[in-house]
This record gives C-alpha cells, sequence and structure tokens, in this order.
C-alpha cells in the first residue's frame, strides 16, 4: 500500500513535469511559427491592397493559410466597391477552393472558419459547398452555412432548408429568427408557408412570425389573429403572438390585442399594452387605464407607453389618473408625464 | 514509546479515515470537474473573431442594462465608465449606481457628462435604500446616473436592477475591466436558447502587472507580486475547472459579481440580490436555481469561457486574508440558508452535486484540512500514525494539487491561449509547486478565520484598500 501511495505521487509529479515541459516547447515552437506568418502577412498586406488586380508574383512563399486567413479579414473591413474588388482578388488567389478543401477539416473551428469565408463567395461552387456544410454534425456550423445561403443572390427553398437544419426541437433559438428574416425580405410567402404549416414545431412557426412581423407584411394579420385568439391564456406563444401583432402594426389585429389587455397572463398584457400603443387602438384606451394600476411594473410601465402612443386622448387619461387615480396607477402616470416633459 | 489504550488508537484510525475519505471525495470531485471542463471547451462553439459574432449575433441581440455599484470610485470612475460606453454590443445602457459615496464620485460623473437630474419611471421590486435622484447625460444616452444612500453592493445592485428596462441586466464591479467584445460572447446563451437561459457567468481574470490603458488591458503581463501570482493559478483553477466542469454538469452554484448576465425578471422573482449576506452572489445563484427547480421548469445557469474581464487582486497578506474569511463566511452563509437543498432528491443534481462540492469543498474542507494539519503530529509522536504513511500522503496530497494546476493549464493553452509567453506556463507550474508549502496552510487558516466569524455572526465587507491598475 506504501509504495503504492508512492508510486502515484511520482507518477502525477512525472506526468505534471512531462506535460509542462512539453506544453512550454509546444508554445515557444508556436510562438515562433507565429511570428513567421505575422511577417508574412505583413507582407502580404501592402500587395493585397495595391492595384485592381491579385497580386501574381512575390507571395509563392507565403503560406496558403496566411493569403485565406488575411484576404477574408480585409473583406470583412470593407464594404461596397472596395469589398467586391477584395473578393474578386481573393477568388483569383484561390481562396474559396481552399476554403470548401477546409470544409472536411476534421477541426470544428476550421470547418466553421470555411463557412464564415464562403458565405463571402456567392458562386455556384461556394453555393454547393454551403448546401453540403448543411450536412455538417455540428449544428452551429449546420445554421451558419443556412445564414450563409441565404444572404446570397440564389437562395435555395426555405422548406428545403428547414428540412435539411432538421429543426424538429421545441426549443428556440434567436438564430433561427435571423435566418428567417433574411427569407422574410425577399420570399416572405415561403415564411408565411412555415407559419401556417401546423406539422411544424411551434418554435419554428412562431420563428417565422417574428421573421415576418419584422417585415411589416400585413397579410398575416388575420392568420395571427386567429392564433392569438386560440392560444392558451398562459402559454409562451400568446405574447409571442400579440408582440408580433404590435409590430406589425396593423389595425386589424384589433380583437386579438383586446382580448390580451384582459388576460390574465403578465407576459401577455405586457405584450398587449405595447401592440395596443405601436398600433395606436383608441378604443384600448380604458383598459390600459386599468392596467396602470396592476400589480407588475412592467404592465404598468407597457400600459403608461402605449397611453402616450395615442396621442392627446392617452395623454389625457394619463393626467386624470394623475391627479385623481390611486397608487401605483398614480405614480405610473405621474413619472411617465415627467419622463416625456408633459405637464401633469 | 508510551503505551495507548486501544480506543485511542481506534479514535486516531477513524480520525484518519475520515481525513482520507473527505480527501478522497474531494479528489473525486476535482477529477470528474476537470473531465467535464475539457468537454465543454472540445464542444465550445466556434466563433473565432469579434466581427463574426457581431455579423451572426447584432440583429438579433437582446438589449443590456450593465449595473455599476460605485462606492468612493471617484479617481477611477470616469476611466472605468467610458471603458463600458465603448463596448462593442449593439444595444446597451450603463447604469452607475453610487451607492452614497464619502468622496467626489457623484459630482465628478455629474461634472464630466454634464448629467442632468431626470425622471424615471421605475420598478420598486426589490428592496434598497432611498434613492436620492436620478440623473440622465443628454450627450451620452447609453448612460444613465442612479444616486442612492449607502446600503452596500448587494443594495446597490438591487437599485440599478430596479431602474433597468432591458431583460437582460449584466452585473460587474465598478473597477471590472470588461473585454470590448465580453457582452458579444456572454449574450450567446440568451441568443442560443432564450427561452431557459437566465443566467451567464464569464470569466475573471488578474489584471495585476498588466498594462492597463483607459479602461483596457491592452497587454496582459503576469504579476510580480507572489501573491497575486497564485491567485492568477487560483483563479484558472476555479474558472477554467470548476466553474466550467459543474456548468458542463448543470450544478453551477456561483456567478461572480464581479460579472454576470441574469434574466431580469427573474432576478426579481427570487428577489434580488440578498443584502444580509456577504456571499450575494452565490446566493442569488442559488435561489434561481430553487425557484426553477420549485415550479419544475427547464432552465439554464451556464458559466462560457469567453467573455473576459478583468479584475485587480489584493496583494498584501492582510487584504487576501480578509477577502477569503469573506468568500467562506458567504459559502457558509449560503449554505446555511439553503441547507434544505442539500442532498435532497427534490432539487436533482443541484442538491446532490452542486451542494455536495459545498459542502465538502467550502463547509468541511478548511476544517478537514487544517485538522490534519493539527493532529498528524500529536498521533505521530503518540506513535499513533506511521510516519512513512505520512510522509506518502502529503506527498500525494501535494502532487494531486500540482498536477490539478497543470491539467488547468494545459485546457488554458490547448482550448484557449490566452497567456502570451511561453516562460508564463512555466512561471504559473512553478507558482502551483509553491503555493502548497506555505500559501495553502495560510489560505486555509484565513478560511477558518472565515467560519470563525460566520460562527460569531460577523457582518460587512471589512476593507479592501485597492492599489490601483498600472496606468500608462
Amino acid at each position: 500500500m506504501l509504495r503504492l501511495i508512492w508510486d502515484l505521487s511520482l507518477l502525477l509529479a512525472g506526468l505534471a513535469l512531462v506535460v509542462i515541459v512539453s506544453l512550454v516547447v509546444l508554445r515557444a515552437l508556436s510562438t515562433s511559427s507565429r511570428n513567421r506568418l505575422l511577417a508574412s502577412r505583413r507582407r502580404l498586406a501592402p500587395l493585397l491592397l495595391d492595384g485592381d488586380a491579385a497580386p501574381g508574383r512575390g507571395i509563392d512563399d507565403i503560406a496558403d493559410s496566411v493569403v485565406t486567413q488575411l484576404t477574408l479579414d480585409l473583406i470583412q473591413l470593407v464594404r461596397g466597391a472596395e469589398r467586391t474588388q477584395f473578393i474578386l482578388k481573393a477568388a483569383e488567389l484561390g481562396v474559396p477552393e481552399r476554403l470548401r478543401r477546409q470544409l472536411r477539416s476534421f477541426s470544428r473551428r476550421r470547418r466553421m472558419t470555411a463557412v464564415q469565408g464562403l458565405a463571402l463567395f456567392d458562386d455556384p461552387a461556394s453555393r454547393a459547398a454551403l448546401m453540403d456544410a448543411l450536412g455538417d454534425r455540428d449544428d452551429d456550423i449546420k445554421l451558419a452555412a443556412a445564414v450563409a445561403l441565404a444572404r446570397g443572390e440564389t437562395r435555395p427553398g426555405l422548406d428545403e432548408l428547414v428540412a435539411r437544419l432538421g429543426l424538429h426541437d421545441e426549443r428556440s433559438s434567436l438564430l433561427t429568427i435571423s435566418l428567417f428574416r433574411h427569407y422574410a425580405d425577399y420570399a416572405p410567402d415561403e415564411v408565411q408557408e412555415l407559419v401556417l404549416d401546423l406539422d411544424l414545431p411551434l418554435s419554428v412557426r412562431l420563428a417565422a412570425i417574428e421573421a415576418l412581423a419584422n417585415t411589416g407584411d400585413y397579410r398575416l394579420v388575420p392568420a395571427i389573429v386567429k392564433l392569438g385568439l386560440r392560444a392558451p391564456e398562459h402559454s409562451e406563444e400568446l405574447p409571442r403572438y400579440l408582440h408580433a401583432l404590435g409590430r406589425i402594426g396593423h389595425p386589424a389585429a384589433r380583437e386579438a390585442v383586446l382580448a390580451g389587455l384582459a388576460s390574465s397572463s403578465m407576459p401577455a398584457r405586457v405584450a398587449a399594452a405595447g401592440a395596443a400603443g405601436r398600433i395606436a387602438l383608441q378604443e384600448s384606451a380604458d383598459q390600459l387605464v386599468v392596467l396602470l394600476g396592476a400589480p407588475e411594473w412592467w404592465v404598468r410601465f407597457r400600459a403608461a407607453e402605449a397611453l402616450l402612443q395615442l396621442g392627446d386622448a392617452g395623454v389625457a387619461h394619463l393626467r386624470e389618473v394623475a391627479e385623481h387615480g390611486d397608487e401605483p396607477a398614480r405614480e405610473a402616470a405621474t413619472t411617465m408625464l415627467a419622463e416625456r416633459g408633459i405637464a401633469p | 514509546m508510551i503505551e495507548m489504550p486501544v480506543w485511542l488508537f481506534r479514535v486516531a484510525e477513524i480520525v484518519t479515515l475520515f481525513v482520507i475519505a473527505c480527501g478522497l471525495v474531494q479528489i473525486l470531485f476535482y477529477i470528474a470537474q476537470l473531465i467535464f471542463a475539457a468537454i465543454a471547451l472540445h464542444r465550445r462553439p466556434a466563433y473565432a473573431s469579434t466581427s463574426v459574432l457581431w455579423d451572426r449575433f447584432a440583429d438579433i441581440a437582446p438589449s443590456i442594462a450593465i449595473v455599476a455599484p460605485a462606492y468612493n470610485e471617484e479617481l477611477s470612475i470616469i476611466e472605468s465608465v467610458e471603458a463600458l460606453l465603448a463596448l462593442h454590443y449593439p444595444d446597451f445602457e450603463v447604469i452607475v449606481v453610487n451607492d452614497g459615496s464619502k468622496d467626489a464620485t457623484l459630482r465628478v460623473l455629474i461634472d464630466h457628462y454634464s448629467m442632468r437630474p431626470v425622471a424615471r419611471y421605475h420598478d420598486r421590486a426589490l428592496a434598497h435604500q432611498r434613492i436620492r435622484g436620478l440623473y440622465a447625460a443628454p450627450e451620452r444616452p447609453r448612460l444613465f446616473l442612479v444616486d442612492k444612500e449607502n446600503g452596500g453592493k448587494a443594495d446597490a445592485m438591487n437599485a440599478g436592477i430596479n431602474v433597468a428596462r432591458t431583460p437582460i441586466v449584466c452585473v460587474i464591479d465598478a473597477d471590472t475591466l470588461l473585454e470590448p467584445d465580453a457582452l458579444m460572447r456572454a449574450v450567446r446563451p440568451f441568443i442560443e436558447d432564450p427561452a431557459r437561459t437566465v443566467a451567464v457567468g464569464g470569466t475573471i481574470r488578474i489584471a495585476n502587472g498588466c498594462h492597463v490603458e483607459g479602461g483596457r488591458v491592452l497587454e496582459a503581463r503576469l504579476p510580480r507580486n507572489f501573491f497575486a501570482l497564485v491567485q492568477v493559478v487560483e483563479y484558472l483553477r476555479a474558472f477554467l475547472m470548476a466553474r466550467l466542469g459543474l456548468s458542463e454538469m448543470q450544478s453551477l452554484m456561483i456567478i461572480s459579481g464581479a460579472f454576470g448576465l441574469f434574466r431580469r425578471n427573474s432576478v426579481i422573482d427570487v428577489g434580488g440580490f440578498s443584502a444580509d449576506t456577504v456571499g450575494e452572489d452565490m446566493e442569488l445563484v442559488v435561489k434561481l436555481h430553487r425557484r426553477m427547480r420549485d415550479l419544475k421548469r427547464p432552465y439554464r445557469i451556464v458559466y462560457i469561457p469567453e467573455p473576459v474581464s478583468w479584475t485587480e487582486a489584493p496583494e498584501t497578506m492582510s487584504i487576501l486574508g480578509n477577502q477569503r474569511a469573506r468568500w467562506q463566511r458567504g459559502s457558509l452563509e449560503t449554505f446555511r440558508t439553503h441547507k434544505d437543498m442539500f442532498l435532497n432528491p427534490r432539487y436533482g443534481r443541484i442538491g446532490f452535486i452542486g451542494f455536495s462540492q459545498v459542502f465538502m469543498v467550502d463547509v468541511i474542507g478548511p476544517l478537514v484540512e487544517v485538522a490534519g494539519y493539527l493532529l498528524v503530529p500529536p498521533l505521530w509522536m503518540l506513535g499513533l500514525i506511521s510516519l512513512d504513511y505520512l510522509l506518502a500522503f502529503l506527498a500525494v496530497i501535494f502532487t494531486f494539487g500540482i498536477f490539478i494546476s497543470v491539467a488547468t493549464l494545459i485546457l488554458e493553452e490547448v482550448q484557449l491561449r490566452r497567456l502570451p509567453r511561453a516562460r508564463d506556463l512555466a512561471i504559473l507550474t512553478a507558482v502551483a509547486v509553491l503555493e502548497n508549502f506555505g500559501y495553502r496552510q495560510l489560505n486555509n487558516f484565513w478560511r477558518l478565520r472565515g467560519w470563525w466569524q460566520f460562527l460569531r455572526k460577523k457582518q460587512g465587507w471589512g476593507h479592501m484598500v485597492r492599489k490601483g491598475f498600472q496606468r500608462s
């Protein structure tokens, strides 16, 4: 036993020593290699920045990885015509081909870099590579490839993208909304189809609604109103429907918003008050005044905000509450008026 | 050799076995944390540059209010606020809470930013000392100032959270230096899993010795002071091994008050930071666990290593000792307040893994280690334990401690590579060896002092004298 304990100590100490010496040596080597790469970058940068064409000579001894990384960095730094010029230079230097090869790397980080780089090149070969990346084993890379494809001039169908991404999880990610927003601007019908496809998970349909709401497309209002009126009182989706109706800002949302203001769910009332203000729904004023006395601060705050958004009629209600109302409604009305510089 | 009664041998045997068992359980905890930390680092998403993060997150990133409590910070407050206002994040507000400073912190802020008293309708859900005034800067719309009566850090953070109007609040210390992309990196879990994420902690590193300018760490360097150097090793272990490992096990028990992001509504639901404990950051996280488990809601409280903030570490024995005693007291207070969660099946892995870790490491850890140091010599002199075994066990404890530190350095070097020079690795390894001879025992003594203060129900934070960052 005693021997075993000593052996264990020696093993741990020896292991620690060997590992740390290896780390120090490897770090020293990598620092030296990094310095060489930095020197190459410094030499390559002016060559890339000069002239309209890619540097033909004098860069043969510069590592491909340096050429790839530096061109990508330069593309990220600029916009407009300069960016287009750098993209053409990068294509001449074979950067897209190298990135496509990099997509087969074992390292997740390298594959992600490749996807993010390929997103800048909207050519058929790069798009095909990004389509392949939709089958990557890593969810982040799949989503990054989808966003890259969605930003391109020639997008795959959204239904195909959703199927390839395997968005079957009930968990929602804001990145899904971001992806759908790219489609909502150019192909709102495809996003609308997702909203109405009852076979899709609720999280995907909600993300589609939020993406569409951002565009202010009125066509979806009747469908969202119907969904909002049917949604269970304390469900997660009800406030999101109301929020989307507020974003769209169409008076046809009236029925759902008024119902939301009377909801027993706090998030639903908050979202409904926000929507009532954005739509400037005058007939919600009385309900908003009632909400000024709600026990939850967020409800009172959004109700006061909404009344201010209703214009003179709303301000008159706030003044009335500020003068004659009970706490906490009075404080909400008084402070919100003062905050906006309106005399009580 | 003195003849001893048989029962004394039996007692010595039991004590020795208990100390060994505790040591073994701790070792198992550490090994598990290391393994899970390695898994977490391997699995972390491959977002390399800030520009890529911005590209992906900028249009969907939720708005954040940074709550920075300030107490007697007149010399550094402008530099800190400037650094906060220059953070790379699309939508954020900086709420500085002047916690009844006795110096000119308030005046300096008002004068420098031409701030004016304003009305702002705010929540009153969290209790705190009276707010004396609210100020806004017309030329710096992201900046907001709350002037309140002194009530301590927890009290000030509660006031800031009440005033915030964003879904997420970021709590920091007034002297915390955030990396420009820290918010952008820390918000990732809220973007990827917005429904379940409740709180996110980031990495805190030691700024002593670094080249700091304009509230930014321009060049990371190791400190020259031995105590600060030891703390670099300790922070690496605490964050890269313990917090990352526990986070991967979904049993994270603390998010440092020096840098953490919280869902505002969740913090309000649990009553905010408790002002009656010095471990308010740990206590808040435990309260969040308790509430979410009680409600049986799926949730995530995570630590991610990429977002980095820098803090000044104590460099003298007396200040470091006070800090460690206070941390010990904070852990004990939290354990006492929530002891019903310990090994309670209702709280799942929080009750079994999280609380067991707190119990083994924070509650009985220092007692057992100091008991070992105190009991072993008399037991050996009385011939109740063997010198050979004693030395062997001491060797294995020390070498295991060194091994753990080196393993953390491997994780740091392979996955994050944030130490600037190769020799830093060698220096930190040497420190990991040296800390076992003197510092480790001293630290246990400080923690015992924390135990004593806890038993005597001592309140308050004590005095922290800051040397200030090395600015050019």
